[in-house]
């Protein structure tokens, strides 16, 4: 066993973006297990701890000396070790004197090369102390940032200017420099009391001796030191605060030493619509709300500052004072949009462009107007909906993007529209309705509640995709500045959740001939056929939304009818995307019993035989007549006698109970393999034969084609 | 504090630390940054240290003196330090003692928040600082300028002044501050903020600005020519200034605001390369 001691690397620097820091520490944790693996370094444990302003690395029981290398130094090839006489070559003699042994000593090896002559040469283990000078400094070369900056004459990028760098190994000072800094044995101080370094004089008195002066610098007990420190500031008013899981992250990053903080603010200012009040304190301050034991919004704030509580009083107050400020702004935001009616905003939208080749926003308020009667009229009447409805709710849906509220938080547009809707004393479906079209948004997952609402939302996300798709804005890869893979994912979830019985290929179609219309300019041959590319994308976000509903690949693809090989498909998978979910659904559950999987492998013995003849349908039925064998027939019998007794059940969409009756095809389609030739010389009897199994093929594929399916 | 005694008080902080303390430019603009002495200070390896008061007009923030936050001409107190010290946080901190905010006694938030001046040509990376929830100052380190990478980096720290004075004097309404003991913010500027938010959003001529526009552009291009970069420089803060106006008039569209942007950024790039040329040249002669 080696003597171990701990290693430590703080790179203290001026403060890090909150969102970056987590993935730092765990990149930072990934990058020095592949260099200790690479170097045969062991430790026990790699710990990575940090704040806005320190990276902390800390190496628990890392090893003395790495492990001793082994290597082989190669020569010439084995064969010319002795010549025919049995004397050394002088190759090998050579090679021998070179690596410094003598020629007896030589071995040979196997290599890729053939078999070489060699000579171990083990290279003896490396200190510790002078692995992590290259290991952090590797480390530190190594971070990837989205966003880099320079800031001192080496030109070293980095996310924030490196202002320390402490590096210890045990007791003993680990040298090395980079962007300017060099190494020393102190961590960095607290910023507002002065930065006065802290003198480490071992790494095991790290942690300590940092949380003597206040820093405490685990994330973990950070993040419970905001959440038990405000618990118990708010509980002694009775209240609890709203704790956003994503803000309480933020703020455990934006910190060294959170300690809680509550202050009030006036009462006047809870007239202000819910979402507002939240968006502002999340957004602009960093504040959580107070509620009581009925989830109302009270008169307070609760929130963290970094530090101890010195002053406390007069944060509290100056916070206080901000509050005020940012809802009286707000407050008077509302006041002055209310001023102006929601249609009258509407107007204001003609001023708006959209796009430059897709006109402004008001011509995109109209083609959803269209598009969202259009769908109406096809859904059928037994939907009950109300049309009237759907057309207000798309006239307004876009009026709050010129409010003065959306225009400051465009986080709230939709929400504001509604709350507009209401206080100007339209209807509540019709404000529930435009707070509700942008869902599901990026952070909700809720769906809009009524249906009429969920058409309009349809029409506006599927008018943003295709007329982004016409102007050649298409998401690639992760790139999707537009949105529109969780705006197609939104329809998808719409049609299924909300049980649309919506055609996407004919409203694509209609919301394609909309964008036409107003496009500037005339058309390229690209932008009319449009379609073809949106219905592709439609059904992958189709496909994703099944494979994360835990439908397997396999069993997407035995429903898909999506082919591309096949211009014309009988019926996209889009077209009646209810019914293809219905299928994929009876697909998934026959395939739990166990004869299931037994007929999935004849089905492909004889989806496999009609394509190796390249068996071409002509439509007529086998023949009776023909057939000579008893399995053939009792094929064809039991064949007939499963379709009768599906037929209803098919066309009633009963896939699960169709699919149960049609498994008991297996024996009889078993048996035929077991009995009969299909491809025999004499040509009747094979092109009957490749008939009836073509019909048998046939059914299954009216719900799934089973040879994709893997066994 | 009263509003001129924080100016005061910063101006001889500055000066301290080796600052040269200039007066502000007198042409119309929306940021400190726009100043010459950043401008073209940030430009070249020169080491340079400037601090100054920088009225700054935003047409489009105005609101008629009716919110008591937001104003279309505000002032910023900027200042430059190139190469950017390394204890700058600190520098910065201790500036904000001498004003009576005690880092100590605060929460002092720094909020990432990177800088972007698309009409500039000019980005950098930095911070806003947050006392006790008030956004104070704007902390950048310069990265690029007129298109250029830089070398050595500049930090520029800009103190948004009203804030300042809002948070000094506990105040929440920015014409309520102090200017000293006798005058109010509102009396000095109430009647310029009312009165610029109508010239801003209802009555400045646009056809007058778009020809101004063209006109300054012509004759900055035509100066870049001839290497007078300096004036050249002060028409392209005028065509800067006459589409801040006719952005506030809500005459331009998405297609022309961006076709102005990149006019401004055009000629501020082409100001920037006469500069390096004659200052390259100047370095060559010596």
């Amino acid at each position: 066993m080696q003597k171990t001691k701990d290693a430590l690397l703080e790179i203290g620097t001026e403060h890090l973006p909150a969102r970056f820091i987590a993935s730092t520490l765990e990149q930072i944790r990934t990058r020095t297990r592949k260099i200790l693996a690479e170097k045969s370094l062991k430790c026990k444990d790699i710990q990575t701890l940090g704040t806005p302003r320190r990276l902390t690395l800390i190496l628990l029981g890392l090893e003395e000396y790495s492990e001793p290398m082994i290597q082989y130094a190669y020569g010439p090839k084995a064969s010319l070790l002795k010549d025919n006489q049995g004397n050394y070559t002088p190759q090998a003699i050579g090679f021998a004197k070179a690596q410094g042994i003598s020629v007896e000593e030589l071995e040979v090896k196997a290599t890729s090369k053939g078999e070489l002559l060699a000579t171990k040469k083990s290279q003896p283990g490396i200190s510790a102390l002078k692995i992590p000078p290259n290991l952090f400094l590797s480390i530190l070369s190594s971070l990837t940032f989205p966003k880099k900056m320079e800031w001192e004459e080496t030109h070293i990028q980095f996310v924030r200017p490196v202002r320390n760098l402490l590096a210890l190994y045990g007791k003993k000072k680990i040298l090395f420099e980079w962007a300017g800094v060099k190494s020393g044995t102190k961590a960095l101080g607290v910023l507002s009391t002065g930065n006065k370094t802290i003198s480490i004089p071992e790494v095991s008195r790290y942690l300590t001796l940092l949380k003597n002066r206040c820093l405490l610098i685990d994330p973990e007990q950070r993040k419970e030191a905001i959440i038990q420190g405000l618990d118990q500031t708010v509980k002694k008013f009775g209240y609890h605060w709203l704790k956003d899981p994503e803000l309480i992250h933020e703020i455990t990053f934006l910190t060294e030493y959170p300690t809680p903080l509550l202050g009030q603010y006036s009462l006047k200012f809870l007239k202000l619509p819910r979402q507002l009040l939240l968006t502002v304190l999340k957004k602009q301050l960093k504040l959580f709300p107070v509620l009581d034991a009925q989830n109302q919004i009270q008169p307070y704030f609760a929130g963290i500052r970094d530090g101890i509580s010195e002053g406390q009083k007069e944060v509290q107050e100056g916070y206080e004072r901000v509050v005020e400020a940012r809802f009286s702004d707000a407050a008077f935001f509302i006041e002055k949009d209310h001023r102006i009616p929601l249609t009258g905003m509407r107007e204001k939208l003609k001023k708006v462009t959209y796009h430059s080749s897709l006109g402004t926003m008001y011509q995109k308020s109209e083609r959803v107007i269209a598009l969202t009667a259009e769908l109406c009229d096809h859904l059928d009447k037994a939907n009950n909906i109300d049309s009237s409805l759907a057309k207000q709710i798309a006239e307004l849906c876009y009026a709050d993007l010129v409010s003065e509220v959306v225009k400051e938080f465009p986080e709230l547009q939709g929400t504001m529209g509604g709350e507009h809707a209401r206080l100007s004393g339209l209807s509540e479906a019709i404000a529930h309705g435009i707070q509700d079209f942008y869902k599901p948004t990026a952070s909700g997952n809720d769906l809009p509640q009524d249906t009429e609402a969920a058409i309009v939302s349809l029409a506006g996300k599927l008018d943003s995709i295709v007329g982004n798709y016409v102007v050649g804005n298409i998401p690639s890869g992760s790139e999707d500045p537009y949105a529109l893979k969780r705006q197609g994912t939104g329809i998808i979830r719409i049609v299924l959740e909300k049980n649309i019985p919506i055609n996407l290929k004919q409203a694509t179609a209609k919301a394609h001939e909309l964008v036409l219309e107003n496009l500037s300019g005339d058309a390229t041959q690209e932008q009319k056929e449009a379609t073809g590319a949106v219905w592709f994308f439609l059904w992958d976000r189709a496909q994703t939304y099944f494979e994360e509903k835990g439908y397997t690949f396999d069993e997407i693809e035995a429903i898909n009818t999506f082919d591309e090989n096949d211009p014309t498909p009988q019926e996209y998978p889009i077209e009646n995307l209810l019914k293809t979910y219905r299928k994929l659904r009876a697909l998934h559950d026959i395939r739990k019993q166990p004869e299931f999987n037994s007929l999935v492998l004849i089905f492909k013995r004889a989806s496999n035989i009609l394509k190796q003849n390249n068996y071409i349908p002509n439509g007529s039925n086998s023949n009776p007549q023909l057939f000579c064998e008893e399995a053939e027939r009792t094929l064809h019998e039991n064949l007939e006698k499963v379709r009768a007794l599906v037929s209803n059940k098919l066309q009633e969409e009963e896939f699960i109970e169709s699919l149960k009756i049609m498994v008991a095809l297996k024996e009889p389609l078993d048996d035929f393999f077991n009995k009969v030739m299909v491809v025999v010389e004499d040509k009747d009897l094979k092109e009957n034969r490749l008939k009836l199994l073509h019909n048998l093929v046939g059914l299954f594929k009216s719900i799934a084609d089973l040879s994709k399916l893997q066994a | 504090m009263t509003f001129q005694e924080i100016i005061a008080t910063l101006e001889r902080y500055w000066a301290k630390q080796g600052c040269l303390l200039l007066q502000p430019y007198d042409l119309e603009k929306g940021a400190g940054t726009f100043n010459p002495a950043t401008f073209f200070g940030v430009l070249t390896e020169k080491p340079t240290r400037v601090a100054y008061v920088e009225p700054s007009r935003r047409p489009t923030d105005g609101r008629y003196g009716e919110n008591p936050n937001r104003l279309s001409r505000y002032y910023q107190y900027q200042v430059i330090l190139k190469p950017a010290p390394s204890q700058i946080q600190t520098l910065y901190l201790n500036s904000l003692k001498t004003i009576g905010l005690d880092p100590k006694r605060h929460d002092i938030r720094w909020i990432e928040d990177d800088w972007e001046s698309p009409t500039l040509g000019a980005s950098g990376v930095g911070w806003e600082v947050w006392a006790d929830g008030m956004e104070i100052t704007q902390f950048t380190y310069f990265q690029q300028m007129a298109g250029s990478s830089l070398f050595p980096i500049s930090v520029e720290i800009t103190y948004g002044l009203e804030r300042l004075a809002l948070f000094s004097q506990k105040k929440k309404n920015v014409y309520d501050l102090a200017w000293n003991e006798y005058w109010t913010y509102g009396q000095v500027h109430l009647d310029s903020e009312k009165q610029f938010s109508r010239y801003n959003f209802e009555e400045a001529d646009v056809t007058i600005l778009r020809n101004h526009f063209e006109n300054y552009e012509k004759e900055a291009i035509a100066l870049t020519q001839k290497g007078l970069y300096l004036p050249a420089y002060d028409l392209t803060m005028k065509c800067s200034h006459a589409f801040n106006l006719m952005e506030a008039r809500g005459v331009i569209s998405v297609t022309e605001r961006t076709e102005f942007i990149t006019r401004i950024r055009n000629l501020a790039k082409r100001v920037a390369q006469t500069y390096l040329k004659s200052a390259e040249k100047e370095s060559a002669l010596k």
